[in-house]
């Protein structure tokens, strides 16, 4: 309840004033349909003329009279009983304009409360630690930001507006009845608490069963998504009748729990539905024995059965709402244990200018679950503005974990790092990490145009700095070659790009960002050696602006750098530029004899 | 369950009448259901509009009658109630009697209400169900071709969204209509029997209703889908930030994602807000034509009761206020129900094009009478399969003009083992999808032990080759389920024994249940390795005489890359084989490579051979060693490269 409440309050800021007013407005609808409702009391009882002494007294329709009348009385409105009809009409009217507005105000007040519930969800996951992406599931993630809103939202505009109607009509009818004649009120809802007992029970059941048919649909269209992914074997083991028979069992299991649901569903409904004809029937025939025993006037058995009618559908409904109360509960829980994650302060810390200056000192690393296996062991060396520094190793030395501590992905165990003299712990995290910009291993393209991919980090590139950044990932070739050149999307509702067009494409956005130091993690391993020669070539006109970190395991690409650092098993094993490395005779020395006798 | 994107849909024009005929033969195969919900909708809908109204309506008159001095008894149960039936038939009930039918007519409504939505949800059960059986049943005669041309989350979307969406439309929405042309019919005669000039007054609303309604429904369904599409784009943009968070991160461009975020939920929001508003305007308006006829009514009423010229009393306005709602209200619904028919309208389009694909690759009549079919096979009149392979001038393209299969000649014989290697898109596996039958070849004919193989049924073909794939296919099921898919006839010991061939006995004995345990979710718990020595163990029960690896080993680390290795040995032995491999210490000792580039069969020797020649073989296989790992070229450089005698001049020591 406790997060239902703190949910409910994060996603009503803003929209506080509408949301109240659409509740006023709701009751205001409920008050014009009970008064219209009325008018027909008035109306049998103004043309039986039984308004008048020495009838039964009414004061409430007494009161309506003279509002009618404007204050002239009952005889005023047996001579005038056009006024009746006119009623009726200007009430409608009112209904008519209350209705509009509550309704407006209602989706106004439910969009705005799931906008401000999605955006409040997305800005907080999009800043969360990326270590947290690592643990959660994607589809658990997308659920509670989509799924989970739209149930809290639902029971904040529908389900609240549902009970607020049924309080707001059962309080108006029931004193009104009861005004007239308590005995007629209580007779006719006597069967309702039972019923309202039956329902609650009864529900709970329903919902029992329908989990189970949900269930058993769920492994339906599993067993249809597993038959279309492994169709290729499938086909080529001859799987056909063998999968169709299995999919008929889940085709029967299905059937057979969905009849059992509904059965008893069909059954609820059916038996429900007694309590309410029931109420209404005994309101009327009551309602004969009273007038009969001259307790109430004919205009009574015409509301008798209304009210008791507009009461009783919605008072079955709040069954049903209150048994929905459980999956919102559940909803809000997993929206605050999302939001409880704490997220990355992106913003505290100093901007100093960065100008690609960079040294490790001492640097050890660990993952968290891991404390006693370094994957960074004491890495120490230093690199200047504008320099190129290559690093190599085996899988698993490390090299990718050298640049995630560098962004500050994950923090250091050990050491420090500093550029120009600044500690990066005391740089804000989002300018640090628009300093210094890698290419992934695997990059990630999102499903917008190619130049809208490409300026991605830097909006406001003009349409020549995209074509340059292009030119020296060597990808303008490939995509002028596209129909749409520039603006040829990506994904999904676009072309689907080849793993080193994908990379090329990465490059070229991380070259335009013009951040001082770039890091290449493995980035050219999907382009052939040629085009990655053009690119490095390419690069080297960025020399002298930019710092360059370039991962890889072609000694062809590490060569020309300015210092060359061989990662063994976290440590640095050798270091220094290609010449010394050679003269060093060490492990670079046998990869770089290795590589050219391949030619 | 992540929730599945929603496609964008547009809203057709006009009913598409013979899509819904060929889905409406689907409703008519249960028409018992049909028939129950007809004959209970039609009595509910007279109890509510035609009895349920005038049985009140006698009440009141009853009241009135005791008001007025009309009736004067000594006891309740003296009184009469004059109720006016449908068509006119007047009976003035004692009070027992009307107590009595009014209860009676309450239980058996009741119980047809029960029968009426059990039958309706039944219906929509048995015809969504039908709907995927018979998509389920097209999907597996369907080829490869086929898939291509449709993502499997298309076709996943067809057989559960659809077919659901189709079942409750149908069911429901016939339903509805039956229950609103009653409800019409039950309160027109029941109007009319008790006064025709009244009723007239009624229906003056009608041509208002049926004009506006059409319209208000048409834009609100146009504005929700609308909506639902800028729904469905927030969903997709939502999923997108979280499988691109490293990038979002590294290029730290939160913020600008943020904002586009706020656009697309601003977006989400205007298109609700207005979608609302719509409604917000229509059912006001509705209601206040309502309540204007209301007033009318009573007008007009108040008129008659005064001048006599047409007999109506107190009761009968009362009854006609009821009227106008009854009348108008199956008309607003109607509306509605047609717009969910348009509403799933594509949908339906989409499951009936897909029923009635055409089957590609299928054997012909005389085959089929011959061999039988994939689902009844006569296995009785299979020829033994030896090995034997022959492409003859085969040439295929996928069907857009570009061959991609240039005239190949081949002839693989019984119980060799070939190799193709060659750049990604040079014909590779278009090559072994033509042998398995997968696509047919668009000129030239393959030859399988001398006959062609069009000439055979597509099973027997099929029951002779063990295929592997690069992504190893895990079904939920057990352990020896799984294995045992290659061969339905396998027993437990040939199970095992493939197993322990392929080496992954060992490890399936150490899990809880031996080969008895189940596997969710696809495996989900094995790692790449161990999933693909499953598969291999399954094309080894087949004992197959065809082999076929198509990549089967990239997607496997290094570390299992050794037991891999030694299972693909004990595959091979004694077959013909084909294996399609990236990483070239694979297929070192196969008797044969093939090296093909765009379509063609460039080299074609052994690997000694081909590393003599120096040709496009000898430079794929140097450039590998460029891209692997450090720690793995000084390996793989030691156990293969010295083998081949080339010099570097200098040997190499140990790390």
């Amino acid at each position: 309840m406790g997060n239902l409440g703190k949910t409910f309050k994060e996603m009503i800021q803003g929209t506080k004033g509408l949301y109240v007013a659409s509740f006023v407005f709701q009751f205001l609808m409920v008050l014009f349909s009970v008064f219209t409702q009325f008018l027909s009391k008035v109306l049998v009882d103004a043309l039986n003329e039984t308004l008048g002494p020495g009838n039964i007294v009414d004061p409430l329709e007494g009161f309506v009279v003279q509002i009618l009348t404007l204050g002239k009385g009952y005889q005023y409105l047996y001579d005038n009983k056009w006024i009746l009809p006119t009623a009726v009409a200007v009430s409608g009217l009112i209904t008519a304009f209350v209705s509009f507005w509550r309704f407006n105000l209602r989706t106004k007040a439910g969009a705005r409360i799931a906008k401000r519930g999605r955006m409040k969800l997305y800005a907080h996951l999009e800043r969360l630690p990326y270590r947290e992406y690592r643990t959660q599931k994607s589809g658990d993630l997308i659920q509670t930001c989509t799924r989970d809103v739209d149930l809290t939202r639902k029971f904040m505009m529908m389900d609240l507006s549902q009970m607020t109607y049924t309080l707001f009509t059962v309080i108006l009818c029931f004193s009104i009845l009861f005004s007239i004649s308590w005995k007629l009120t209580l007779v006719s809802l006597a069967a309702f608490p039972v019923m309202f007992v039956y329902s609650f029970f009864l529900i709970k059941e329903v919902r029992r069963r329908f989990r189970a048919t949900d269930d058993s649909e769920a492994v339906m269209v599993d067993k249809i998504s597993q038959n279309l992914n492994g169709v290729r074997v499938i086909k080529a083991y001859n799987g056909e009748k063998k999968e169709i028979a299995a999919f008929e069992e889940t085709l029967k299991d299905y059937g057979k729990k969905f009849a059992r649901e509904k059965r008893l569903s069909a059954f609820f409904f059916g038996s429900s539905d007694i309590f309410i004809f029931a109420s209404r029937t005994v309101a009327i025939i009551y309602a004969i024995y009273l007038v009969f025993a001259h307790e109430i006037t004919a205009g009574t058995v015409v509301i008798s059965y209304t009210f008791v009618n507009m009461m009783v559908w919605p008072l079955r409904n709040t069954a049903t709402t209150l048994s929905n109360l459980g999956q919102t509960l559940a909803a809000t829980d997993r929206i605050q244990k999302l939001l409880s994650i704490e997220l990355e302060d992106t913003e505290t810390g100093s901007r100093p200018a960065i100008s690609g200056n960079m040294v490790f000192d001492h640097v050890s690393f660990a993952f968290p679950d891991d404390p006693n296996t370094p994957i960074l062991d004491d890495v120490c060396f230093s690199v200047k503005k504008g320099q190129t520094v290559a690093i190599m190793g085996k899988t698993g030395s490390g090299k990718s974990t050298l640049i995630q501590v560098l962004t500050r992905l994950y923090p250091l165990t050990g050491g420090k790092i500093v550029l120009d003299d600044v500690d990066i712990n005391d740089i804000a995290l989002s300018h640090l990490r628009r300093n210094i910009v890698p290419v992934l291993q695997d990059p990630f393209l999102f499903s917008k145009t190619i130049s809208q991919n490409i300026k991605i980090a830097k909006p406001e590139a003009t349409e020549e700095d995209i074509r340059r950044a292009a030119r020296i990932a060597a990808v303008d070739g490939a995509i002028e070659g596209f129909k749409e050149g520039y603006d040829t999307a990506v994904g999904e509702k676009g072309v689907t790009l080849s793993g080193g067009q994908k990379q090329r494409v990465a490059i070229a956005r991380t070259v335009i960002s013009g951040a001082p130091i770039l890091v290449f993690d493995d980035s050219l391993s999907a382009v052939d050696t040629a085009t990655d020669l053009a690119i490095r070539s390419e690069l080297k006109e960025l020399q002298g602006s930019s710092t360059v970190l370039l991962i890889t395991h072609r000694v062809m690409s590490a060569k020309d750098a300015d210092l060359i650092i061989v990662l063994d098993h976290g440590k640095i094993a050798e270091m220094g530029t290609n010449d010394e490395l050679i003269r060093n005779n060490g492990l670079y020395k046998r990869i770089a004899d290795i590589q050219s006798s391949l030619g | 369950m992540p929730p599945r994107r929603i496609e964008e849909e547009a809203l057709p024009e006009k009913l598409n009448l013979s899509v819904w005929f060929k889905i409406g033969k689907y409703a008519m195969r249960h028409w018992v259901f049909l028939l129950i919900s007809l004959l209970c909708t039609l009595f509910v809908t007279f109890y509510d509009s035609s009895f349920v109204p005038v049985m009140n309506a006698g009440a009141i008159a009853c009241a009135n009658q005791i008001e007025l001095g009309e009736q004067v008894v000594s006891d309740v149960t003296e009184l009469v109630i004059p109720v006016t039936f449908i068509f006119g038939i007047k009976v003035d009930m004692p009070f027992a009697a009307y107590v009595t039918s009014m209860g009676v007519m309450i239980l058996v409504r009741s119980v047809l209400i029960i029968a009426t939505f059990y039958a309706t949800n039944i219906l929509s059960m048995h015809i969504m169900v039908d709907l995927r059986r018979d998509t389920f049943a097209k999907i597996q005669e369907l080829s490869f071709s086929y898939f291509d041309r449709n993502s499997s989350g298309w076709l996943i979307a067809r057989m559960q969204n659809d077919t659901s969406s189709i079942g409750d439309v149908l069911a429901w929405a016939l339903n509805s209509i039956l229950w609103c042309v009653f409800e019409l019919v039950f309160i027109t005669v029941t109007m009319f029997s008790i006064n025709w000039q009244y009723s007239l007054i009624v229906l003056a609303s009608m041509p208002v209703i049926l004009t506006i309604t059409p319209i208000f429904e048409k834009a609100i369904l146009k504005a929700n889908r609308t909506a639902r599409n800028a729904y469905s784009h927030y969903v997709g943009y939502l999923a997108e930030s979280i499988d691109g968070a490293k990038t979002v991160k590294s290029l730290a461009i939160e913020d600008a994602s943020c904002e586009e975020a706020e656009k697309i939920t601003e977006d989400v929001r205007t298109k609700r807000e207005f979608a609302g508003q719509l409604n917000a305007v229509f059912q006001p308006v509705i209601t206040l034509i309502f309540t204007l006829m209301i007033a009318l009514v009573i007008l007009v009423g108040f008129r008659w009761l005064n001048n006599g010229r047409v007999a109506i009393d107190v009761a009968t306005i009362i009854l006609f206020i009821s009227f106008v709602n009854g009348v108008n209200d199956p008309l607003t619904s109607i509306a509605e129900i047609l717009s969910e028919f348009m509403a799933a309208q594509a949908g339906a389009e989409k499951v009936m094009q897909l029923l009635e694909a055409k089957v590609e690759i299928a054997d012909s009549p005389e085959i089929v009478e011959r061999y039988g079919t994939v689902f009844d096979p006569k296995k009785e009149n299979y020829e033994k399969l030896e090995g034997d392979i022959r492409f003859e001038d085969v040439r295929f393209d996928y069907g857009n003009g570009i061959e991609v299969i240039h005239p190949l000649n081949l002839h693989i014989e019984k119980g060799t083992s070939v190799a193709i290697v060659g750049e990604t898109g040079s014909g590779k596996t278009t090559t072994v999808n033509l042998l398995c039958r997968f696509y047919e070849p668009t000129g030239g004919k393959i030859y399988v032990d001398g006959v062609d193989y069009m000439q055979r049924s597509l099973g027997w073909l099929r029951s002779n080759i063990g295929y592997v794939q690069q992504t190893p296919f895990v079904f939920t099921g057990t352990y020896a389920e799984n294995i045992r898919y290659g061969n339905e006839e396998a027993s437990q010991e040939d199970i095992e024994k493939a197993a322990k061939i392929v080496g992954i006995h060992d490890f399936i004995m150490s899990s809880k249940n031996g080969y008895d345990t189940f596997l969710e979710d696809g495996g989900g718990g094995l790692s790449q390795g161990q999933k693909q020595l499953l598969s291999f163990a399954r094309a080894l029960v087949r004992d197959p005489a065809i082999l076929i690896l198509d990549e089967a080993t990239s997607s496997i680390d290094t570390a299992t890359e050794a037991e891999v290795q030694r299972a693909i040995s004990g595959l091979l032995k004694g077959r013909t084989s084909i294996v399609i491999a990236h990483r070239l210490s694979t297929i070192v000792g196969s008797d044969r490579i093939l090296f093909m580039e765009r379509g063609r069969i460039k080299e074609d020797g052994s690997h000694k051979e081909l590393m003599e020649k120096k040709g496009a073989y000898y430079e794929l296989y140097m450039n590998q060693f460029r891209d692997l790992s450090i720690g793995e070229q000084v390996k793989a450089f030691e156990k293969d490269i010295e083998g081949q005698n080339v010099d570097l001049g200098k040997p190499l020591k140990d790390e």
